[in-house]
C-alpha cells in the first residue's frame, strides 16, 4: 500500500498549473466559473492552446495524438482544469467519439477525422437517448439500413447535448431487427448538415440551451462512417460509457465550489447575513469538504485499478454521490446568497445586477437547476443503484 | 498509489479473520468478555506488539496493519479491548516513560503479560482532555484525588494509564494498580456488552515510579488519533459485515411468494448502505495518507474528517441492517443488532461526530 502520489505526478501537476496559470484566457474562466455554459466560439481558443501544448487529447492513446497519459495523469489535468476554470471542448468529442473512433475506428475514419478533433475544429454530439429509449437504452428505434454506398438512416433522438452546435452526431442506430436488441445495433458518424437532420432546442428549466431534439429523415451517410464491425454498437456504446468511469464525480467542479464558498460567506456576513447562519453555512460547508475528500478517494481507488470485480459498483457509487454532492454544493451558495438569486441572470450579466446582487449569484440558480440532470445522463441514479446491486449482492 | 495490501497484510488480515471467526458464538455461551486467555492470544498472534516500538519487544508496523485488524475485529464482534489497550495504551506508554521503565512497562504489555488500560476522561468533561484529577506531591510520591470515567477495558486490568494534573499545572501520565488503596472501582457494562469502569481517587497514595512522565495535551491528542483511525475501521469492518449479513438475508427470506430480495425497493436500500459504507473506506485511506504525509495539522484534519464521515452514517447503515431482518432484527439472538449497539458505543468514544467536525473546522480556518 503506497497511498501518495509520485514525485513524477507532482512534478506533473506543478507543469499542469504553471500551464494553465500561463494560458487559460481570464475572460473564458471567469465566463466557466458564473455556472454557464461555455459556447463554441469561446472555447475554440482554448482547445488551440491544448493542441499546441499537446494536450489537447488526455483520453486518447499517443499514437493517435493523445497524451499517453497514466489514468492518475489525466485524473490530475482535469482536477486542476476544474480547479482553474477551464472549460472544456466538446467533452463528447474528446472523452466518448475520439476514444471510440481510436479503438474501432478503421484507418480512413481516423484519418478523416481525429486530426480535426485534436484541433478543435470537430464538435460532436451524441445521438443515444431517444423518446421511447431512455434509461432502456437498447431499445432505441432508429434505423440505418444499408442502400449501396450508403447507410439510410431514419429516427428520432432526444436529450442531444449539442446537437446545435455540432459537426457531427455519433449516433446510434438499429442496423439489425431480426436479432435481439442489443446485438442489431451499430454506431455510425451522421453529419448534421446532411439533409433530413432537423434539430430543435429544448428548453430546459436551468435556462441555458445545451440539450436537443434531433430528427433524422432518410439521411444518407457514406457506408464507411460507420465505426467497426456492422451490429457491434452495443460494445462500443458500453466501451464509450465506460471510458470516463471517474469522470461523473465532477471533482474539478466540487473543488471549484468548496474554495469559494468560504469567501461567498464572509462577503454575505458583511452584507447582512446573521452570524449564527453564516456559523451554519460553515459547517454545511465543512461536512461537504469532508465528503469530497472521501469521494476524490474513491476516485483514486478506481483510478489504481485495484477493484476487481468491484469496478462497476465503484463507478456507479461514483457517480451517485457526485451529483448528490453538486447539488448540495449548489444550493448552499444558493442558501448563502439568500434572495439575491431570485432574480434570473443571463450569460452576459456582470456589473451591477437586479436587486444590487454580488457578481456571484449569476449563474447560481442557474447551475443548481442545472444539477438534476446530473441524476439523470450517463444512467440515471436508479440505473446505478441496479448496476450496484447486481455486481455486489446478486 | 498502490491500494494493494502487501502478501504480509494479506496474511495477517486472514489469520485475524480465522481466530476471530467464533467470537460471537463465544459470547453467546457467555465467555469472551471476561477470558483474559483470549488477550494472551492477542499477544501470541503478534497483534498487541504491532504498532509497539521495536526496542521495546514491538514490531512498529504501520497504522495500515493495525487497521486490517481493527477492521476484522469490529466484523467479528470482538469484545477485547484492543483499541484502548493495545493500540492506545502502548502509544501513550511510548509516548511519556522513558529509560529501563519504558522499555519493562512495553515488554509486559506487548508480551501479554499485564494489560492497561488508558483513563484519560472525566466525568462532567465529555471529551475534555486536561484533567482535573489532582496528583499532589506527598512525600517522595504523589497523592491522587479526582475521579475518571468510562475507562474501556477496566474491569481484568492491571492497571490504568491515568492523566493527572500536578501541583505546578503540568500534565502527567500515573500508572495506577486497580487494587491500590484509595481507588474505588465501579464496573459497568456498556450497550456493546464491552465493559468500564469508573474510578474515583479518594487521597490514593502512589509512589514515585507511578508517574511515567509528563506530557502535553497535544501530544496524548496525537497517539488517540491513531486509536481513532482504529475505532473507524473497526466501524467500517461492523458496517460492511453487517451490509453483508443483510444482503444474505433478503435472499433467503421468502414473503409474498419470493425472495425479499426481489424487490426494488430492498435492493436500493441495501446499495444505499454499500455506498455510504464504501465512502468511509475511502475516507479512511485519506487519513493513511495524512498518517504517512506527517505533518500533524494535516494528520489531525484528516482523522476528524473520517470520524465525521464514518459516524455521521454509521447507526444510519447499522440501523438500517436491523430494520430490513424485520423482528429477527430487534433480537440479541442475531447477530445484526449486535452492530447497531456496537456502533453506539464507538461513535462516542474518542470524542463525537460533533466534536471532530468542530475540531475540523477550526484547523481548516
Amino acid at each position: 500500500m503506497r497511498l501518495a502520489f509520485s514525485s513524477e505526478d507532482e512534478a506533473f501537476r506543478a507543469e499542469v498549473r504553471a500551464f494553465l496559470v500561463a494560458e487559460l484566457p481570464p475572460e473564458i474562466a471567469r465566463r466557466e466559473a458564473m455556472g454557464f455554459h461555455n459556447k463554441r466560439a469561446t472555447v475554440h481558443p482554448w482547445q488551440q492552446k491544448l493542441h499546441a501544448r499537446g494536450w489537447a487529447a488526455p483520453n486518447w492513446p499517443a499514437e493517435f495524438g493523445g497524451t499517453g497519459w497514466s489514468s492518475i495523469q489525466r485524473y490530475i489535468f482535469e482536477l486542476e482544469c476544474g480547479l482553474a476554470n477551464a472549460p472544456e471542448y466538446s467533452l463528447i468529442a474528446m472523452s466518448m467519439a475520439g476514444p471510440v473512433l481510436c479503438r474501432f475506428g478503421s484507418s480512413a475514419l481516423r484519418h478523416e477525422f481525429l486530426e480535426p478533433m485534436l484541433r478543435g475544429d470537430y464538435w460532436f454530439c451524441q445521438g443515444f437517448s431517444e423518446p421511447q429509449a431512455g434509461s432502456d437504452l437498447a431499445s432505441l428505434r432508429t434505423r440505418a439500413v444499408r442502400d449501396g454506398d450508403d447507410y439510410v438512416i431514419t429516427g428520432q433522438k432526444i436529450w442531444t447535448t449539442d446537437a446545435h452546435m455540432a459537426d457531427y452526431m455519433i449516433c446510434l442506430a438499429r442496423t439489425d431487427t431480426e436479432v435481439k436488441p442489443q446485438a442489431g445495433l451499430s454506431m455510425i458518424i451522421m453529419p448534421m448538415d446532411a439533409p433530413g437532420v432537423t434539430v430543435r432546442p429544448i428548453d430546459t428549466i436551468d435556462g441555458d440551451a445545451h440539450v436537443n431534439e434531433v430528427f433524422i429523415e432518410d439521411v444518407r451517410v457514406p457506408a464507411h462512417y460507420l465505426i467497426g464491425d456492422p451490429n457491434s454498437g452495443w460494445a462500443q456504446a458500453k466501451f464509450l460509457l465506460g471510458h470516463e468511469r471517474t469522470h461523473n464525480a465532477y471533482l474539478g467542479m466540487l473543488r471549484r465550489y468548496l474554495s469559494r464558498i468560504p469567501q461567498l460567506i464572509d462577503g454575505e456576513t458583511g452584507r447582512g447575513l446573521p452570524e449564527l447562519e453564516a456559523k451554519e453555512y460553515r459547517r454545511r460547508h465543512a461536512r461537504l469538504a469532508i465528503d469530497v475528500d472521501a469521494l476524490e478517494w474513491s476516485v483514486l481507488r478506481v483510478l489504481a485499478g485495484t477493484e476487481g470485480p468491484a469496478l462497476g459498483a465503484a463507478a456507479s457509487a461514483i457517480s451517485i454521490r457526485g451529483a448528490a454532492y453538486l447539488l448540495r454544493a449548489a444550493d448552499l451558495e444558493m442558501a448563502i446568497l439568500g434572495p439575491q438569486v431570485v432574480p434570473r441572470f443571463a450569460p452576459g450579466d456582470m456589473g451591477v445586477l437586479a436587486g444590487g446582487a454580488p457578481p456571484a449569484a449569476a449563474g447560481r440558480t442557474t447551475q443548481y437547476l442545472y444539477w438534476w440532470a446530473a441524476t439523470i445522463f450517463g444512467g440515471s441514479d436508479e440505473i446505478q443503484r441496479n448496476i450496484i446491486w447486481s455486481t455486489m449482492f446478486r | 498509489m498502490d491500494f494493494a495490501l502487501s502478501p504480509e497484510q494479506d496474511m495477517l488480515r486472514d489469520s485475524a479473520r480465522r481466530y476471530l471467526a467464533n467470537d460471537f458464538a463465544a459470547r453467546r455461551r457467555g465467555g469472551e468478555a471476561a477470558d483474559g486467555a483470549r488477550w494472551r492470544d492477542y499477544a501470541d498472534l503478534g497483534w498487541i506488539a504491532l504498532l509497539g516500538p521495536e526496542d521495546a519487544g514491538g514490531l512498529g508496523g504501520e497504522i495500515e496493519d493495525v487497521l486490517i485488524l481493527a477492521e476484522e475485529m469490529g466484523c467479528a464482534l470482538s469484545l477485547q479491548p484492543y483499541v484502548a489497550s493495545a493500540i492506545l495504551a502502548i502509544g501513550l506508554v511510548d509516548l511519556v516513560a522513558g529509560g529501563q521503565q519504558r522499555l519493562d512497562i512495553l515488554g509486559e504489555m506487548t508480551s501479554g503479560e499485564r494489560r492497561f488500560a488508558p483513563a484519560l476522561y472525566e466525568p462532567g468533561r465529555r471529551y475534555m482532555l486536561a484533567p482535573e484529577l489532582r496528583a499532589a506531591a506527598s512525600g517522595a510520591g504523589y497523592r491522587l484525588s479526582g475521579a475518571k470515567t468510562l475507562v474501556v477495558g477496566g474491569a481484568g486490568a492491571d492497571g490504568m494509564l491515568a492523566s493527572a494534573r500536578l501541583d505546578d499545572g503540568a500534565v502527567g501520565l500515573f500508572l495506577v494498580p486497580m487494587d491500590n488503596a484509595g481507588v474505588f472501582v465501579t464496573p459497568y457494562a456498556l450497550i456493546d456488552d464491552g465493559g468500564a469502569i469508573d474510578a474515583r481517587f479518594d487521597q490514593a497514595d502512589l509512589g514515585p515510579d507511578a508517574l511515567l512522565g509528563i506530557v502535553s495535551v497535544d501530544a496524548i491528542d496525537d497517539v488517540l488519533d491513531e486509536a481513532r483511525l482504529a475505532q473507524c475501521a473497526d466501524a467500517l469492518g461492523a458496517l460492511e459485515r453487517a451490509i453483508e449479513i443483510t444482503a444474505e438475508y433478503l435472499k433467503t427470506r421468502t414473503q409474498f411468494g419470493q425472495p425479499l430480495a426481489n424487490f426494488q425497493a430492498l435492493q436500493h436500500s441495501v446499495v444505499e448502505m454499500y455506498i455510504e459504507a464504501d465512502s468511509i473506506r475511502s475516507s479512511l485511506y485519506n487519513a493513511i495518507a495524512a498518517f504517512d504525509r506527517g505533518g500533524r495539522e494535516e494528520r489531525r484534519r484528516a482523522v476528524s474528517s473520517c470520524w465525521v464521515k464514518t459516524f455521521d452514517a454509521a447507526k444510519g447503515i447499522a440501523g438500517m441492517a436491523v430494520h430490513l431482518h424485520g423482528g429477527i432484527g430487534m433480537t440479541t439472538e442475531y447477530p445484526v443488532g449486535h452492530y447497531l449497539r456496537r456502533i453506539m458505543v464507538s461513535e462516542r468514544s474518542f470524542g463525537d461526530v460533533e466534536h471532530h467536525l468542530a475540531r475540523y473546522m477550526d484547523l481548516a480556518s
